[in-house]
């Protein structure tokens, strides 16, 4: 019984060594004599083994014999016998390596667990600032200008009273609605049928003190007389109230101002201005509007009064 | 000293039985003179190293087999000679059968590592099956495998067999 083509090819490798013998290499060989494919792969195998054992031996060079060890080529780079592909973290010990991930992960999540909360209070700052309301750590002044609002102040005391004069309206006030920059001409108009202007600036605060100061570096920044009556404010229960008498031109930059430095809500700014009282929205902290008085008084001077009530 | 002595003497002996056997497997696998002498000189390193750790130990043919396998491999990885696509057309298409024979190093030399080594040492040193599957690591069923593919695939590409 003679064998197939792949029971042939498995003896291939016995065949060429010349170890088979017997009945396998009978029946390997009339195979080989019946089959012309495996006969054609058998003839190129030979061709293929004679050029490899025919090949030229290499000798090894009698310098290389004598100094086997030394004289290594300097040229040759020093990874040349490294393992190819692994990098330094690769190659280094997984107890170091895991340690190092695990000390990572903990400093990450530390983080993470730490900033988080201050990320957060940052950001709520950030708006309420966008929002005009206070913000008690933009109330910190440079040492110089502490200074000299310490010295203002000091100029200007703060004294003590009720505030059933100012704080109130009066009851000839008429509203004249809070004046945009855009209304330039519409003042113009008014301003020459009233017989006396008051503007009311109120500005809700946490620490009307600390925003006394800052009203008081205003006053000083616009040269307000110190000995201008009412530049000092009058501290009453609910908060700090400054009643002046100013210029026309000096009420105007007050409010520029005070404008700049609290960014306004112009879709409360009215409401809050027609019902001030009921006002309970918390993030319209500055509302200012100008009344007008029927009572006289000398030409180009306005009252101004600033309210700063305590949140 | 006398054990200092003893490996050195050790040393000359496996390089007086297997220099050349070494060197010729690093010069012809890895296809150049240069790179072979300092494949050979790391294997020799490493035997001498290993002789020194272990003195009592009879170091034969497949230990130095084993050595010269594993520092070849690692050299043939970072020196791998790849032909340019001009030569692999040239190879494939235009020579005719005598020139491809004649250019038998450029087929031999695409095989990979471990059909290189085997081919080398079985056909044309002719060391024994036993000896190759201890330097492999592997088995004498599968070398002889591995050795009948290896000239099914030179044969493909010198005869364009399928």
């Amino acid at each position: 019984m003679s064998i197939n083509c792949f029971e042939w090819n498995n003896q291939l490798s016995n065949l060429l060594d010349g170890t088979l013998k017997g009945e396998n290499k009978i029946k390997n060989d009339e195979h080989l004599k019946k089959c012309s494919t495996c006969q054609k792969h058998y003839d190129h195998t030979l061709i293929i083994f004679s050029t490899l054992s025919q090949q030229k031996r290499e000798i090894l060079p009698a310098q290389l014999r004598k100094e086997p060890l030394t004289h290594l080529l300097h040229s040759i780079p020093q990874e040349f016998f490294s393992h190819k592909g692994k990098t330094y973290w690769q190659k280094t010990p997984w107890y170091i390596r895991a340690g190092t991930q695990g000390i990572l992960f903990f400093i990450i999540a530390f983080f993470l667990i730490t900033l988080t909360p201050k990320l957060k209070s940052l950001y709520e700052r950030e708006k309420n600032q966008n929002q005009g309301v206070l913000d008690p750590f933009s109330l910190k002044l440079e040492e110089e200008s502490q200074e000299n609002i310490h010295e203002a102040s000091q100029q200007q005391p703060l004294t003590r009273g009720n505030l059933t004069i100012a704080a109130q309206k009066e009851p000839d006030e008429a509203f004249l609605g809070e004046l945009d920059e855009n209304d330039s001409e519409t003042n113009n108009t008014q301003k020459e049928n009233i017989a006396q202007e008051i503007w009311r600036f109120h500005i809700k605060t946490d620490s009307p003190h600390e925003m006394r100061l800052k009203i008081l570096k205003l006053f000083t920044e616009l040269k307000i007389s110190p000995q201008t009556h009412g530049t000092g404010g009058i501290e009453a229960p609910g908060g700090i109230q400054f009643d002046l008498q100013v210029t026309q031109e000096l009420a105007e930059k007050i409010k520029n101002h005070l404008t700049m430095f609290f960014p306004k809500n112009k879709d409360n700014a009215i409401d809050n201005a027609i019902d001030n009282e009921n006002s309970t929205n918390i993030q319209s902290t500055f509302t200012w509007y100008k009344n007008k008085v029927k009572r006289a008084q000398p030409n180009g001077i306005a009252r101004v009064v600033i309210w700063l009530s305590q949140v | 000293m006398a054990l200092a002595q003893k490996n050195t003497k050790k040393f000359e002996n496996i390089l007086e039985l297997y220099g050349d056997l070494i060197y010729d497997i690093c010069v012809n696998i890895l296809w150049s003179s240069s790179l072979g002498q300092v494949a050979f000189k790391t294997t020799m390193k490493e035997i001498k190293h290993e002789l020194k750790a272990n003195p009592y130990f009879d170091y034969k043919r497949a230990f130095v087999l084993k050595i010269t396998y594993e520092k070849l491999g690692f050299a043939y990885q970072k020196n791998i000679k790849k032909l340019t696509p001009a030569e692999q057309i040239m190879l494939d298409t235009y020579l005719s059968l005598n020139d491809k024979i004649n250019q038998f190093d450029s087929y031999f030399h695409r095989l990979p590592f471990a059909d290189m080594f085997l081919l080398l040492i079985r056909d044309k040193h002719g060391l024994p099956y036993t000896e190759i599957a201890a330097a492999m690591n592997t088995s004498e069923d599968s070398l002889k495998t591995q050795r009948q593919m290896a000239y099914r695939t030179l044969e493909e590409w010198i005869w364009e067999t399928q």
